[in-house]
């Protein structure tokens, strides 16, 4: 339920904040008074728990919602002929799709005719004391909170394995045997040691930045694709509602659907590490496709849109990363053009522009779904890979490998933030050796690259926040809030660009640079971003460029890194 | 004392030697408006060391930051100025400029052969600025063998510790005005370091010289000398030391990452001397010179793709695969998420430096003073190619091991300077006063060509530097002298931001000298004005030979020079003699530097590798045939990293003493024998940490020699 609720604000949040930049799409919100978000509550009729004889039938005592909808009522655990515990589940979703909190009733079949009381052979449940995961500082004393067992019996544990004179994460074991002989599942309880509350560690910073922003990452975007993906999700429908009256209704919600995915996205692109960048980036480029020096092949996508239409056994999962991910799905959702981009001689698009225009349609609504799937299973590996990579990153003894690498991701504000999406394309890095370099441009046919730069520096300002602040207080006090400033900075400016001018896209203004004039105005407003010059990407330009000078230089002294390879040979 | 011990050796051939010597004779020695020192062949042949880091470690104001232990590549700075190879100073040959390109690429990967230094010059204060082009901190000048008036050979053996190996030899044929020298060298050793796998660790040099000088029969009395040299050196030398932790457990073991490690080098060089006195008393010395220098150093130079190995090696615990990857613990990991994959990267230079110098000197007399007025005029030109070509291994079973993969070359480069330099001194000697003007005046103009990227550029400078100092000798016994000069290190080609060194340099200090005691005591300080710091290949985060502006910087110190000598019965002359070297240095801005040696750094911090107390106490028992001698070194603990304060809580070296011992046994006049005991307490410090971990001095070695004269 918490989830749900928390997918609603970011959905509806990113609805009111994150779509205004949708160029010819015209993404609009939904009605704010649409969101009841409260979830109805179940009373249960009858006794909890409820007690039957063996052999006797179960009498459902039912329950109601506060809602006025029905309850659904799941008995097909009870069964009465064995002596035993069962459970009984009730559910109910209101008209708004608010689920309710789950509530369980404990039906008791007893052998109360017999005369012998029944063999106890029900195992008894530990309860822990206190919360399942707890914190103990480095060096401190581990203080055992306890736990019950419901049949009464004292609860044996085993804390050995804790050592408090060194980090990391330690397992507490929790038994009991009743006095039939049955033995409780064992209960574990999960001990990190820590660096002392105030004293901030690279270790203490890395683990908050995990656990509170990095997997909580990968987890939103799972889900999100997963949604996406889903048979009942708006890519679905829309694919569904080719030809309808509805056709164009839909598809701007799979747009809205696709670009909230994106701003998800861009959250972990400032985080490239551990399973997302394994074997160079692959499982991050299966998400989204947008590389130093790559962007996504339309004229492989049009190709993948024939062959999996006429090859039986076309896999997605087998193509190129240059025609998968949400940068594929970007073109076939958002570029009107149906007609195929490759150039003469290709000969798998021979016929395609021939098509009817609802076949063309229909056929490439046919990868979208696909490419989806594809987007969701990657993203789905990333987050449960977390699982298994987390304790081997947070390791004590790769601290300072794992640190580094971390810090280094955020030098994507750099490369790709600020290079790769902005001044390339506008022509102010030399790595354009033309006038203007908009085939750079990140979410080109959404046109939504400047959400994306906000997304990055909102992520940065978070990660940054999480703890390497006080690490860079340590060395300089007070140079933090001025680095929070500068990235503050460029979130402001950001927003208020899609405020004024919502349709004002990179690319547009990128476009609108055609002279020797217009680049030397662009120069002047990427030096002075103060002056608030025009065009406005220019003076966002200069202040991405304040917040990596800072990056490369105070913030890598005072945090105690070194400047990624690659990165400081950047001339700017 | 050492300002006094004009010796034999070097009365052999007086004219010969004031052409290559730039300070002269003991009495304009003693009467120098600055204080420069010079050690004679005597003194420097007590310890037979084959290390120039020691040879001038008898100098107060000097600093030696030991690398290797064997000294085959020095680190020597002066008053501050950084001893990171030896870059900021002026090193020369005969009063030749001996570094492999002083001006495009300073670091002094070449330096002549201690064992053949025959005297050595060191010049601090206003005589600086007579050599140039690095006068911030001062120069050195090492003098070679002079071609003898007789007809002589002389071979020296020595065996030691560690398979250590010398055979010097030197013969000479003299008839008429024509005498020819020739000079061969062969010096090696085992090394005292062990690589896991057993590999070699060591070194073997070999040095030969021929020297040909020629005094025609003409009226005018001038004299034509013709040097040729060749040295070559294999070694199998690295940056990379080791881990606090297993410094402490073995301090002499390498890592298997270093088992590929090896330093080759060619050097070449002629150079020809004329010198001449005309009638009027102008003294004109002529050179013309080449040098040449390749050197390929294979080496490990940190991982492909990984954390840096300084970061390794100094938290070994929070890099835990990458430790034990370079102590071939596990095997290196690749692909996941990390790549260990080792870089071993051959930097490959070849050097030339070359140049024509002319050095005049008039001695006159008017309105009672007498008057020397010198002249230098120097065209010289010099360039480094850099290709090093990067390759990477694997960490396999404790072996370095290919991955085949092709790698570009990380630097590909030229870098050229042409420079002209004027100096133009004149000392003025009135009564009991001696005075020195001088002035020097350097054009340089240089360019790199990056060849990578297709980059060129080029950039000049100009620099005027004044000098003055003055002598006075108020007593007999007593003298004191003050001096002022402005000093300078030249940026190297193509700047990037950081501007020409600059300095202003005081001094003052009292000289006292009697034939049994003297001593001196002079103070120094030194204001940069923009400090400069260097990167070498091996310093992480920084391309080679790029500049960093380290802001204002003040450097002062306090030196003491001593020597007292006593008759002892039987014939026997007991000297001892005390050097000791106060400094204090300051970064006076707060600024954050990309060059690793400085990174952050507060304002009030003290400057990296100046130890605040350094010295050295010799005691001598000399007799007719026996004779011992005794050395005490110290080294107080340096910082490696800017900082106040304590030095134990940052990055530092540690404090060291080290004590050699000499007996020398003279058998009769044309056989020698000596016993060498080499860091007799068998003392082991970290004496640095960069580029790559903790690395020891050389451990306890004995040494024995023969010197067989025919």
């Amino acid at each position: 339920m918490a989830r749900l609720s928390f997918l609603k604000c970011v959905v509806i949040s990113a609805l009111v904040t994150g779509c205004g930049g949708g160029g010819g799409g015209g993404a609009t919100a939904p009605p704010a008074a649409a969101a009841d978000t409260t979830a109805p509550i179940i009373t249960l009729g009858g006794d909890n728990p409820q007690v039957v004889d063996l052999d006797a039938e179960y009498s459902e005592s039912g329950a109601t919602a506060d809602s006025g909808e029905t309850v659904t009522i799941d008995a097909s655990a009870v069964d009465t002929s064995v002596v035993g515990t069962y459970s009984v589940t009730y559910d109910v979703s209101d008209a708004a799709g608010n689920a309710a909190n789950q509530v369980v009733r404990s039906v008791e079949v007893l052998d109360s005719g017999s005369g012998e009381p029944a063999p106890d052979t029900s195992a008894p449940v530990i309860s822990l004391i206190g919360d399942t995961t707890q914190s103990v500082s480095l060096n401190a004393e581990y203080q055992e909170s306890g736990a019950t067992a419901d049949t009464g019996e004292s609860v044996v544990f085993d804390s050995s394995e804790v050592n408090t004179s060194a980090t990391g994460t330690y397992t507490v074991y929790y038994n009991v045997t009743d006095a039939a002989g049955n033995a409780a599942t064992e209960v574990t309880r999960t001990i990190n040691v820590v660096e002392p509350s105030g004293t901030v560690s690279e270790h203490s910073v890395l683990t908050s930045l995990v656990d509170n922003i990095v997997i909580p990452n990968y987890k939103a975007v799972a889900d999100q694709a997963s949604e996406f993906a889903d048979a009942s999700g708006s890519l679905a429908l829309y694919c569904d509602a080719l030809g309808a009256s509805d056709e164009a209704a839909k598809l701007l919600a799979a747009q809205d659907a696709w670009k909230r995915l994106m701003q998800t996205v861009q959250k972990t692109e400032l985080h490239i590490v551990g399973p997302a960048a394994k074997n160079t980036k692959s499982l991050r480029n299966r998400v989204h496709f947008y590389t130093e020096d790559e962007r996504v092949s339309t004229c492989g996508t049009d190709t993948a849109v024939v062959k999996a239409h006429s090859e039986p056994d076309f896999d997605v999962a087998v193509t190129a990363g240059n025609q998968r991910s949400l940068s594929a799905i970007e073109y076939l959702l958002f570029d009107s053009t149906l007609d195929h981009t490759c150039a003469a001689g290709v000969s798998t698009v021979d016929g395609w522009n021939d098509l009817a225009e609802s076949e063309r349609k229909l056929q490439r609504c046919a990868l979208t779904e696909m490419l989806a799937q594809d987007v969701s299973v990657n993203a789905t590996q990333v987050h449960t890979d977390w699982a298994t990579y987390r304790s081997g990153y947070l390791d004590a003894s790769e601290i300072g490998t794992n640190f580094e690498l971390m810090t280094d991701g955020l030098f994507y504000f750099e490369k790709f933030a600020k290079s790769a999406k902005l001044t390339t394309p506008l022509g102010l890095d030399p790595l354009c050796q033309t006038q203007t370099c908009a085939e750079s441009i990140e979410s080109p046919f959404s046109e939504t690259s400047l959400h994306n730069i906000k997304a990055n520096a909102e992520q940065l300002l978070a990660m940054f926040d999480g703890g390497l602040d006080d690490l860079a207080d340590k060395n300089s006090s007070g140079w933090s809030t001025t680095f929070k400033g500068l990235i503050t900075a460029v979130v402001d400016k950001a927003d208020a660009m899609l405020l004024a001018a919502p349709n004002d896209s990179i690319k547009q203004q990128v476009m609108l640079i055609t002279s020797a004039d217009d680049a030397s105005a662009c120069s002047n407003a990427y030096a002075n971003p103060d002056s608030n010059a025009e065009p406005q990407a220019c003076t966002l330009g200069g202040l991405i460029k304040r917040v990596t000078d800072d990056l490369k230089v105070e913030f890598v002294a005072y945090v105690g890194v070194s400047v990624p390879d690659g990165v400081q040979g950047d001339t700017d | 004392m050492l300002l006094a011990c004009a010796t034999e050796a070097l009365e052999l051939d007086p004219p010969m030697i004031k052409e290559v010597m730039i300070i002269g004779t003991k009495e304009a020695n003693l009467k120098l408006s600055g204080s420069g020192v010079r050690i004679d062949a005597d003194e420097l042949k007590k310890h037979a060391y084959s290390d120039l880091n020691q040879l001038v470690s008898a100098v107060p104001g000097v600093y030696v930051r030991e690398e290797d232990g064997f000294g085959l590549r020095p680190n020597i700075g002066i008053r501050g100025a950084t001893s990171d190879r030896s870059q900021k100073i002026t090193l020369m040959e005969d009063g030749v400029l001996i570094g492999p390109a002083p001006y495009s690429a300073p670091a002094a990967y070449y330096i002549t052969n201690a064992s053949r230094v025959f005297a050595l010059e060191v010049l601090k204060g206003p005589s600086a600025i007579k050599s140039g082009p690095h006068t911030v901190g001062g120069a050195i000048n090492l003098v070679t063998r002079p071609v003898p008036t007789d007809n002589t050979a002389e071979i020296d053996l020595t065996a030691g510790s560690d398979g250590y190996k010398k055979f010097a030899g030197a013969a000479a044929y003299v008839h008429g005005g024509v005498g020819i020298l020739v000079e061969g060298l062969q010096y090696s050793s085992d090394g005292f370091k062990r690589l896991d796998d057993g590999g070699d660790t060591g070194f073997e040099r070999n040095d030969i010289n021929l020297k040909v000088r020629w005094k025609p029969q003409t009226k005018l009395q001038q004299t034509l000398t013709l040097k040729l040299g060749f040295a070559d050196e294999d070694a199998d030398e690295t940056y990379l030391g080791l881990a606090d932790s297993d410094f402490a457990i073995d301090p002499l073991r390498r890592y298997p990452a270093s088992q590929l490690d090896r330093f080759q080098s060619e050097h070449r060089q002629i150079h020809i001397r004329h010198s001449m006195t005309l009638e009027n008393g102008l003294d004109v010395n002529s050179k013309l010179y080449l040098n040449e220098f390749d050197r390929s150093w294979n080496k490990f130079s940190g991982f492909m793709d990984g954390p840096k190995a300084q970061d390794v090696l100094r938290d070994p615990g929070d890099y835990l695969g990458a430790y034990e990857t370079l102590a071939g613990i596990t095997d290196s990991k690749v692909g996941d998420f990390t790549d260990l994959t080792l870089d071993i990267t051959d930097n490959y230079r070849e050097y030339r430096s070359q140049g024509v110098q002319f050095d005049l000197t008039h001695r006159t007399s008017f309105w009672g003073l007498d008057q020397q007025i010198d002249v230098g005029l120097r065209y010289h030109e010099d360039q480094v190619r850099r290709r090093h070509q990067q390759r990477s291994y694997l960490m396999r079973s404790a072996q370095l091991v290919s991955d085949g993969i092709e790698r570009a070359y990380k630097t590909n480069n030229f870098a050229h300077t042409d420079a002209v330099a004027v100096s133009v001194s004149n000392q003025i000697s009135w009564a009991d006063w001696t005075i020195n003007i001088g002035v020097r005046h350097e054009d340089i103009s240089g360019s790199v060509d990056n060849i990578l990227t297709g980059t060129s550029i080029a950039s000049d400078q100009s620099i005027t530097a004044p000098g003055f100092g003055a002598h006075l000798q108020v007593t007999e016994t007593i003298g004191v002298l003050a001096g002022v000069y402005v000093g300078f290190s030249p940026a190297g080609p193509g700047k990037s931001g950081a501007d020409a060194e600059e300095s202003t340099n005081f001094e003052y200090g009292v000289r006292y000298s009697t034939p049994t005691l003297s001593g001196e005591v002079i103070a120094f300080h030194s204001d940069y004005d923009n400090l400069l710091g260097r990167c070498r290949a091996s310093d992480s985060d920084c391309d080679i030979g790029q500049e960093f502006s380290g802001g204002v910087v003040e450097v002062s110190g306090i030196e003491f020079l001593g020597e007292v000598e006593f008759a002892i019965s039987g014939g026997w002359l007991l000297t001892s003699k005390l050097n000791y070297t106060y400094s204090d240095s300051e970064f006076e801005e707060s600024f954050f530097s990309q060059f690793s040696q400085w990174g952050l750094v507060d304002k009030g911090d003290e400057l990296p590798y100046i130890p605040k107390h350094v010295g050295r106490w010799q005691v001598a028992l000399e007799g007719d045939r026996w004779s011992l001698d005794l050395a005490l070194k110290y080294q107080h603990e340096m910082r490696e990293e800017p900082g106040s304060g304590d030095i134990g809580s940052g990055l530092h070296s540690d404090s060291l003493t080290v004590l050699d011992i000499a007996v020398s046994r003279v058998v009769n006049d044309d056989l020698e024998l000596k016993l060498l005991l080499r860091n007799a307490a068998d003392k082991t410090a970290i004496v640095s940490h960069r580029p790559y971990g903790a690395r020891p001095n050389q451990p306890r070695t004995l040494l024995a020699q023969v010197k067989y004269r025919f």
